[in-house]
């Protein structure tokens, strides 16, 4: 993977958003810091996984990719053909002609396709918005051929979205976002609002559309399971910062962050036998318009010192291609080994919690 | 309106038999539920879990008599329920606006919706909400405080120190500065947090919980899994827990009922549900759970979408998805319960007996 060329490559990445007044007199406007120094690469035909909880701003991150957001700090160059291009730099035109590049597939399949346009219209509206074909039947070509690919009837296409259920809107949803032929597509908890049974589907339907045309996802999701499916490496978020970032594998059999741990722990599992207990993780996701100071993860990590406190760690590269920002890092990695399992305890002697 | 000649076995709270509903829609009759049975265990869980449409949330809220107007129920559906001083009542034969079904719903019976932000009312503070509960189901006999209808109404100050004391066990610091905030200052997993002390408050004997955690984070998912069950185990109440998600189901119940468009379609304890699943549609359902044992196993899927409430396959409901269908049988005729042991009873052809499995 290290030696293969990024397609996308981030460079701190800062998004702050201004809340309340600007106080005339004392000046400093106060802001949020929902994305604040990200570093990362994607590569062509990878899923890098994003997760963490709600607040953590992966949909920030996700935006901001897709330049919805203007970036506060940092660089995001796309590596496409021998250009390099900076996504903030783009003017409005150059911007809008980029866009067939880059696409999005919403989370609620129910709220994101206007109930008033038909399913062909919708499918064939980025072609049309961004003026990539020529003629009428060429759109309808395309259009047709993308809904064949992701499974939907042909006959669907003069009906409207109301018809459908969650499973063939999320369909629609992947038809519009890939008719135009994007090497970079943002998952932006595309799966989350379906049921299990569709889900599990759209996973498979997403990752065969990955093989067969090369594209490369941004996969934003909270539940872990399911990212883990169909990543390749996996980022943790924690208030606006990358706390860990490694081969799918590689996170799940040696956590070194303690909150990818606890994340992972949270996890309701089936397997026989064995009823999971979790690493219990007192208290909340902090607000992010009064982060505490050092290490963000500090007031909720068991394993604190002093030294969190006081000092933020640095983002670093562990081992080759793993990493993580956490002061204990190794030390935690090796004194827990990825996480146990217990037998389920009789009702009676279940641990009291605080 | 008790029938005295109603009966239940010791270890049973509640029993749901041939619960039938339908509903008057503008586009004609829908069958929301056909026929389900269940028993809720004194003391135990029994996790319901199926997807979205299968009847899950309308099947509670029957027990709770909180359908809508254009609902139907058969009036043949029994709903049993033991109240707290021993006797049995059907709640089906209760008029829902009467004072012995509202005295059930919120004191004897509570529940926890999914969406905390929606079932707290905005423009009240959430302590005002609580006490409007515990001052309409509890009462005061001058020193202590009891659930039931005598003694005197308790005052404001009263129901202030129960809200104050209830909020405080469900893990909510400054608990009293809490109960007079509103519902947004407080974040996802504290208002579920509030919401349990709400229903809780009145000592129900059956909560029903619709899909508390869904939408809260796997971190604090866990926190209020581990609350319930902790509170579970001290208050002694029965639980419903409704839910789509398999991994909680695994986690929460003492025993399982599979769901699929109005039916339940397998049903035992929570160890042959889950562990050992007959139906197919049980199988593809714990199959299609992404888990991280499995990372490179390609997900299986249960083909197809799940049918409209209009557009219900004749038969078996579930036989235009299954890939193990009885060619000629199972599209024809609905099969019937085949108990497998004692408490494992799935609905399927596959295992009725002399029917060519």
């Amino acid at each position: 993977m290290t030696d293969k060329k990024p397609l996308i490559t981030v460079n701190e990445l800062k998004i702050h958003f201004p809340i309340g007044k600007k106080n005339m007199w004392k000046g400093e406007q106060s802001v949020v810091k929902a994305v604040d120094g990200l570093s990362f690469q994607v590569f062509p035909s990878e899923t890098l996984g994003l997760v963490g909880e709600s607040g953590s701003g992966k949909t920030t991150v996700g935006r901001a990719m897709l330049r919805a957001l203007r970036l506060t700090g940092g660089a995001i160059t796309f590596h496409i053909g021998n250009q390099d291009i900076q996504l903030a730099n783009l003017s409005n035109s150059e911007l809008r002609k980029f866009r067939s590049h880059i696409q999005l597939i919403f989370q609620d399949p129910y709220s994101s396709l206007n109930p008033r346009m038909t399913v062909r219209d919708i499918i064939a509206e980025p072609l049309e918005a961004l003026g990539l074909c020529s003629s009428r039947e060429e759109v309808d070509e395309k259009v047709r051929a993308i809904a064949e690919r992701c499974k939907l009837n042909l006959e669907y296409l003069r009906r409207f979205p109301h018809a459908f259920s969650g499973g063939q809107r999320q369909r629609i949803c992947i038809a519009r976002a890939l008719v135009c032929d994007p090497e970079f597509v943002v998952c932006d908890e595309s799966v989350s609002a379906l049921d299990v049974s569709i889900q599990a589907e759209i996973l498979n339907l997403l990752q065969d559309l990955q093989d067969e045309r090369g594209l490369s996802y941004l996969f934003i999701a909270h539940d872990l399971s399911v990212v883990s499916h169909i990543s390749d490496r996996v980022a943790v978020m924690y208030v606006g910062r990358l706390v860990e970032l490694a081969t799918r594998d590689r996170l799940f059999n040696h956590p070194m962050h303690p909150y990818t741990r606890a994340l992972m722990s949270a996890i309701p599992k089936v397997s026989k036998g064995v009823v999971f207990k979790p690493e219990s993780l007192d208290g909340e996701i902090p607000n992010p318009a009064k982060l505490p100071s050092g290490c963000l993860f500090h007031t909720r990590c068991k394993f604190s010192q002093s030294v969190c406190e006081a000092e933020p760690p640095l983002w670093r590269e562990a081992e080759p291609g793993h990493f993580v920002s956490c002061h204990f890092a190794e030390d935690l990695a090796e004194k827990l080994s990825a996480p146990q399992t217990q037998k389920k305890p009789k009702r009676a002697d279940r641990k009291e919690t605080q | 309106m008790t029938d005295q000649n109603l009966s239940l076995p010791d270890d049973i709270l509640c029993r749901v038999r041939n619960l039938r509903i339908q509903f008057k829609t503008d586009e004609g009759v829908m069958t929301a539920l056909e026929g389900v049975n269940y028993d809720i265990p004194k003391s135990g869980t029994l996790g319901l879990c199926g997807e979205s449409g299968s009847g899950k949330s309308v099947s509670t809220k029957a027990l709770m008599q909180l359908l809508s107007k254009n609902a139907i129920v058969d009036p043949a559906s029994q709903i049993l329920f033991r109240k707290r001083d021993g006797s049995v009542i059907d709640i089906n034969s209760l008029n829902p606006g009467s004072r012995e079904t509202r005295e059930l719903r919120g004191g004897e019976i509570g529940m926890i919706f999914q969406e905390p932000m929606a079932s707290f009312s905005p423009v009240y503070s959430i302590g005002n909400q609580m006490s409007e509960a515990i001052r309409l189901h509890l009462r005061s006999d001058g020193n202590e405080i009891t659930t039931g209808i005598e003694g005197r109404k308790l005052s404001k100050a009263e129901a202030r120190k129960v809200a104050v004391e209830m909020l405080d066990r469900v893990g909510i610091a400054n608990a009293s500065l809490r109960f007079d905030q509103y519902p947004h200052e407080l974040s996802g997993g504290m208002r579920q947090r509030a919401m349990i002390a709400l229903a809780l408050s009145t000592s129900p004997s059956l909560l029903i919980a619709d899909e508390p955690t869904t939408a809260l984070d796997v971190t604090i998912q866990a926190q209020i899994l581990d609350l319930l069950q902790e509170l579970q185990d001290e208050l002694g109440m029965s639980v419903v827990f409704i839910t789509h998600d398999m991994g909680v189901i695994a986690q929460v119940s003492d025993i399982v009922a599979v769901m699929y468009l109005g039916r339940i379609v397998e049903q035992g304890t929570m160890e042959d549900v889950v562990f050992d699943p007959h139906h197919p549609y049980s199988k593809g359902l714990i199959e299609a759970i992404p888990s991280l044992d499995k990372l490179d196993e390609r997900l299986k899927s249960v083909p197809g979408d799940i049918p409209g409430p209009f557009d219900r396959p004749a038969g078996c409901s579930f036989s235009n998805r299954c890939e193990q269908r009885i060619a000629g049988l199972c599209r024809k005729i609905a099969p019937d319960y085949a108990m497998l042991n004692d408490h494992h009873v799935v609905r399927c052809h596959l295992y009725n007996e002399g029917s060519g499995a």
